[in-house]
């Protein structure tokens, strides 16, 4: 799968929720119930075959956020949000189980992440409860037959901004734990020489 | 013991060195007084390739045990995207968010437990890297007002004044309810950092060609 | 691929370099971490020599 460098992936996908009220780009329509919401987005398509392009992100974190009330904390609402994929052709990927993921799902794999395909639609689906913010995301497969290949389904592109930590650990012969002592960072896109954007 | 002999050091192509994102700028005004400083000759260098295989750990410190707990938000104060790193006798703040969707009033404490390179608790007493109380009651909580969905949000600005970590490494943020650790709500992952060495990270060319991606 | 250099003159040990261990983060994420990176020596000035 690889060398041994991080996949670089592709700028992430973003949901706007900074508002229930006023929905963003990404949010086709609302239910907005006496005691809950509920928002549908529009279905995302399979971005495999596109060139990559650079847009700023949030590099797959989320941020509380909210434009409506004063506090984001304890002000903000949830919202049951209704995701969809559509995979080439309406037909599921074959022998791949799909994920979606990022900070909002704590990049975990499991059973309340994975998407359901629904046959009628041609679509896989997910729902998540979510507080107010602004999110990032991702679609993950993993092969049935190997779930050590777990990638980001629409590919990798060098290009792609991620940042990078280097946490350096050190302990001595006398040292009953490992001590923490250096944490650099690195851009992947604004630290390389030579490159400007 | 080791001591730290920081200031003494002196790194190798800093002209290379771009800041980092913003957010994690706490580090930059000391790597300034760090190139100041002589004494290049004495400097012994590793260099770290990375060429190295993909290992994806098998431990998750990052976990809620509880259902009804969410948007657990642990960071430095003031700064949601930041990793939450504490500075070895430092005055940093972390900040610890999250929602209790029962949307009543419970007990949450929470307290720390040193970990090694793999996040494998180590065994020793607490009272060997916290100085203090070794936890804290979670005592400031809201209901949510506004929205429709009934929580209660809780917050805890860490670490207390009466607690301080003597060692650095990693740790395991444990909260809990009514002062039972078997009572566990979430953890998190916190770094607390005795920052002795600097780094030069560089990207080598090429850079990643991890996948044919379309040409430039 | 990342390539850096670490002054390691702070840390008393003679064998320092073996026991130092990194872990790299993509985008503050733990779960795809790169751990167990062993440095590699090319250049040692003064007294130590190291393979």
């Amino acid at each position: 799968m690889n060398n041994g460098i991080f996949p670089g992936g592709k700028e992430w996908r973003w949901l706007d929720l900074r508002s229930f009220r006023l929905q963003s780009d990404r949010v086709e329509r609302a239910n907005y119930n006496k005691n809950s919401t509920e928002m549908f987005l529009f279905t995302d398509i399979d971005r495999g075959g596109q060139r990559y392009a650079y847009y700023s992100d949030l590099n797959g974190m989320y941020s509380a956020e909210t434009y409506e009330t004063i506090n984001p904390y304890w002000q903000a609402d949830y919202a049951t949000v209704h995701f969809s994929l559509a995979p080439p052709g309406g037909q599921p990927y074959a022998n791949k189980d799909i994920y979606l993921a990022g900070q909002l799902t704590n990049y975990e794999l499991n059973e309340k992440t994975q998407m359901v395909f629904n046959k009628e639609k041609g679509l896989y689906e997910i729902s998540l409860l979510l507080k107010q913010g602004y999110y990032n995301y991702t679609y993950i497969s993993v092969d049935r037959n190997n779930p050590q290949i777990r990638v980001d389904l629409e590919g990798n592109y060098w290009e792609t901004e991620n940042s990078y930590t280097i946490l350096m650990y050190y302990k001595s012969f006398t040292d009953r734990s490992d001590q923490l002592i250096g944490v650099s960072r690195i851009n992947s896109r604004s630290d390389r020489p030579g490159v400007s954007f | 013991m080791v001591n730290a002999h920081s200031g003494k050091a002196v790194q190798e192509g800093d002209q290379d060195f771009h800041p980092g994102e913003p957010g994690f700028s706490q580090a930059n005004p000391m790597r300034l007084k760090y190139l100041r400083k002589p004494g290049a000759k004495k400097c012994l260098l590793a260099i770290f390739s990375l060429i190295l295989s993909l290992q994806l750990s098998a431990q998750i410190p990052d976990a809620v045990y509880k259902s009804n707990i969410r948007s657990v938000r642990f960071h430095l104060y003031g700064s949601q995207l930041s990793l939450p790193v504490y500075n070895l006798n430092s005055m940093d703040q972390l900040e610890l968010n999250f929602d209790d969707m029962d949307g009543n009033v419970k007990s949450y404490y929470y307290t720390f437990v040193l970990c090694d390179y793999n996040w494998r608790p180590v065994d020793l007493n607490p009272f060997t890297y916290i100085k203090g109380f070794t936890q804290q009651r979670i005592s400031n909580y809201r209901y949510s007002s506004i929205a429709l969905t009934r929580y209660t949000h809780y917050q805890a600005i860490l670490p207390d004044r009466g607690t301080s970590l003597t060692l650095s490494g990693n740790y395991m943020l444990k909260v809990y309810l009514d002062g039972d650790t078997s009572k566990l709500a979430f953890t998190q992952r916190l770094l607390v950092l005795d920052q002795r060495l600097r780094s030069t990270p560089r990207w080598s060319s090429p850079l990643c060609p991890t996948r044919p991606g379309p040409a430039r | 691929m990342i390539r850096f250099t670490a002054n390691i003159n702070g840390l008393d040990s003679f064998s320092a370099a073996q026991q130092v261990k990194v872990v790299i983060l993509q985008n503050n994420r733990w779960d795809n971490a790169i751990r167990d990176i062993a440095p590699t020596f090319v250049r040692a000035i003064r007294s130590i020599s190291v393979r």
